[in-house]
């Protein structure tokens, strides 16, 4: 490309990286707003409110946290272990439903893919999910509860994942495998999933985070403390604060509370937030790339 | 690719393992087991996540020899309480016991509870006997009993709380204060308090006078003197003629303390973000920003808000009790409509009610590891423990069955307390509608309505910022449009046919 721009395209160039810049002041200022807010001294936070650049700062937020620490440091390991597990699970049967259904010499392909398209614009609600998942498979409170429901395979990524193998691997690949006397199995493994790495990682990414963010199947599913993990954590306490701030009867009945104060809210999130901040850079590249290339064409 | 296929063979096993495992665990756990002791679910609301596994194993310890009653304890967050309960009934999982926090009437409703007549008179005599005629009649509908009103001080009435140090400092005369017996009275006082707020504001501008204590109000405002809210405030029974059901936003008396919040707000006595704080009074309170608030309090309340928040307060009644249905019945315990355990249900709750040693468990924890016995016969942290470490620290005495019974948290506080509480319940004034619950069901499209239209103008009007010479108007307009006409209708009917029945 030139180095020379005309004029007008350096003004464009500049109007756009303004427009950009803002944008991303946007969707920083509030995280720079929470991280700041975790290390305001209560007082100034109660006195004056968050501020970008708080005047007296306060680690008691993080100390208080780090005192109940086993608590925590439980819930991340929970949130951890569904995580791995549930992420390494979705990437084994997610592509192994994908990849049948992008061969066109696969029979009964139609009905398969139908099914895999109502369940992203249908489901049965919560109330159903819920008999299901404890009357059946009797998962309340157990760790599968926060790794089966909902979250394991999802219609999305499998459309996405299809769209890749349809359109990254040439039939030709898959012929010349099996000329060379390599069956299904094989193909799968040492073929196609070596040459998917992209959308590999970008649906591990989705599912990851789902995984990490997740805090509805602990809200059912899950009412022994121990398996709770850290969004269910922070979600209750955050809920509970809520709910005592605005019910008269119980202020009514002589009961008051000790609130985790603002400061508290705010270092559990950034907590909560942490690992995938730190993490998500490494994954972009993959990210990009496998979003782009699968999802061109339906 | 031997890796993958292992990988994905131990994890097919490892999951149906699990499933089959959760199969078989769950089958035994609920109903009676070889040596006579029947197994209930007791599902309870928890203000804080606490392990209750602990609590669960004491409280058996207690119960099982006693009434041959096994308790699993559910404790659920209580912001996720009544959709969780709801997911247990529906999913016909085993629920016996359930408390609740201000969710009677739409359990009522939705038939979610047992009618527990007959259990009560043989099972739960004593806690028939120790609750009372008059607050069992608040759960009652048709000659039902549907739940157990928790017993706590009921005689709850608006209260001043003004920092100490500033009635001291500017010599404010509080002890003009008086308990209303009228509304007149009642405006007295909030004349009183008006020019306390100006001497305040003058030594102090950069104190809020007064803030929101919770729900983004100003508490005196949405609380008429001696009217029946009727469980939602839309369509009350005014102290003038508590035989119509009438629209307390059309009356004179709501103009009048709407007026008092708006003529504070001008003065620049209201915290500024009065409608949208998520804070409650005692966070502003500790921080050195309110001077004061109000609150529905009882007495005990003055201490429960210094050892809160570690300020030296005053806390003056300015209104006289009157109790209606919704103060009796806004929390307490039913049995499901899906119990299949109602006798031992009803065996537990008659305990909840009657033994000191099940209610202080619940109350304050284990003791030796959550409480101890102070030389004043008051409880408190046992030595290494504080606020801040306490394993349970639920402080939910208010709830759970019968507070009376129970220990008073905090050494060195007044042991007669529970007492007098008692004694207000029986010496206040009572709702001439006490005991009439009514059942929304029919009208829940307008309620929906009616609610959404009240979130937009309550808040600015109670908290002073609308000007109520031009808003009430366009707040009743709305209301009328949104259909409360149809509610009243609806409330009066019922509240016609419970009196014909009295």
């Amino acid at each position: 490309m030139s180095n020379v721009l005309g004029r007008g395209e350096k003004i464009f160039q500049v109007i756009i990286h303004i427009i950009l810049l803002l944008l991303a002041v946007c969707a920083i200022a509030p995280i720079w707003i929470l991280v700041t807010g975790s290390i305001t001294s209560e007082q100034e936070l109660i006195l004056d409110g968050y501020s970008f650049f708080p005047k007296s700062l306060s680690l008691d937020a993080y100390i208080y946290l780090f005192r109940k620490a086993s608590d925590i440091l439980r819930a991340y390991g929970i949130t951890l272990f569904i995580t791995i597990v549930g992420t390494a699970g979705s990437l084994i049967i997610t592509p192994m439903l994908a990849y049948p259904l992008s061969r066109k010499d696969f029979s009964g392909k139609t009905v398969i893919a139908f099914l895999v398209f109502f369940t992203m614009l249908f489901n049965g609600g919560i109330v159903p999910s819920y008999i299901m998942w404890t009357q059946i498979f009797h998962l309340k409170n157990t760790i599968w509860s926060l790794i089966l429901p909902s979250l394991l395979m999802n219609g999305f990524n499998v459309i996405l994942m299809k769209n890749y193998f349809a359109q990254n691997i040439p039939v030709e690949i898959i012929e010349a495998c099996k000329i060379d006397g390599a069956g299904e199995f094989r193909i799968f493994f040492k073929m196609i999933l070596p040459l998917s790495l992209p959308i590999m990682a970008t649906v591990g990414l989705f599912v990851g985070i789902a995984y990490w963010n997740d805090w509805t199947n602990g809200l059912y599913y899950v009412t022994d403390t121990e398996l709770f993990s850290l969004q269910n954590l922070l979600n209750r306490i955050l809920q509970d604060v809520q709910f005592l701030s605005s019910s008269s009867e119980i202020s009514a009945a002589g009961g008051s509370m000790e609130m985790p104060s603002v400061g508290i809210r705010m270092a559990i999130s950034v907590v909560g937030i942490l690992p995938i901040m730190v993490l998500y850079p490494f994954f972009q590249k993959y990210f990009v790339k496998g979003i782009a290339i699968g999802a061109v064409k339906g | 690719m031997k890796k993958s296929r292992v990988l994905a063979a131990l994890l097919t096993a490892s999951m149906s393992v699990t499933l089959l495992a959760g199969c078989g665990g769950n089958s035994g756990e609920s109903g009676e087991s070889s040596d006579g002791v029947e197994s209930i679910v007791f599902a309870t609301p928890l203000v804080k996540t606490v392990d209750m596994e602990r609590i669960e194993k004491a409280l058996n310890e207690i119960l099982e020899p006693k009434i041959n009653v096994h308790v699993d304890i559910e404790g659920i967050s209580m912001a996720n309480y009544n959709n969780q309960i709801g997911l247990m009934q529906s999913g016909g999982e085993q629920l016996d016991v359930m408390g609740y926090i201000g969710t009677y009437s739409s359990w009522l409703s939705k038939n979610q509870m047992l009618a527990m007549n007959e259990y009560l008179d043989e099972y739960g005599a004593d806690a028939k006997e120790v609750i009372g005629e008059e607050f069992l009649k608040s759960t009652t509908k048709d000659g039902s009993v549907y739940a157990l009103p928790s017993l706590n001080g009921k005689a709850a009435s608006m209260t001043i709380v003004i920092r100490q140090d500033l009635i001291d400092e500017l010599s404010l005369p509080v002890d003009q204060l008086k308990q209303a017996s009228s509304f007149e009275e009642y405006c007295e006082n909030l004349d009183l308090i008006t020019e306390m707020y100006a001497q305040i504001h003058e030594a102090h501008p950069e104190l809020a006078c007064i803030v929101p204590y919770s729900s983004n109000t100003l508490m005196f405002t949405d609380t008429m003197p001696f009217a029946d809210r009727m469980n939602d405030d839309y369509g009350v029974l005014m102290p003038d003629d508590y035989e119509t059901v009438a629209n307390v936003y059309e009356t004179e008396e709501f103009e009048t303390l709407v007026g008092y919040a708006y003529d504070w707000n001008q003065n620049g006595y209201v915290l500024e973000d009065a409608t949208t704080t998520q804070e409650t009074g005692n966070t502003y309170l500790m921080n050195g920003r309110a001077a004061s608030f109000f609150i529905k309090g009882e007495e005990g309340q003055e201490e429960q808000i210094e050892t809160a928040t570690g300020v030296d307060v005053s806390a003056i009644k300015i209104l006289d009790p009157f109790i209606t249905t919704t103060d009796v019945n806004s929390m307490g315990f039913a049995i499901s409509a899906t119990s299949e355990h109602p006798e031992a249900a009803m065996k537990f709750l008659n305990e909840m009610y009657t033994n000191p040693d099940v209610v202080n468990l619940l109350d304050w924890g284990i003791e030796g590891e959550d409480y101890q016995v102070m030389g004043d016969g008051t409880v408190d942290f046992p030595e290494g423990v504080d606020a801040q470490t306490t394993q349970y620290g639920l402080n939910m005495d208010y709830f759970f069955g019968n507070q009376f019974i129970a220990y008073i948290w905090g050494e060195g506080r007044d042991t007669t307390l529970m007492q007098r509480l008692e004694e207000n319940n029986k010496t206040a004034q009572f709702s001439p509608a006490m005991g009439f619950s009514y059942d929304n069901s029919s009208v829940s499209n307008e309620i929906a309505a009616v609610s959404n239209v009240g979130a937009e103008y309550l808040p600015g009007l109670r908290c002073g910022t609308l000007n109520p010479d031009t808003e009430i108007d366009k707040f009743n307009e709305a209301l009328y449009s949104a259909g409360l006409q149809n509610i009243i209708d609806e409330k009066q009917s019922q509240y016609d046919e419970w009196r014909a029945e009295q």
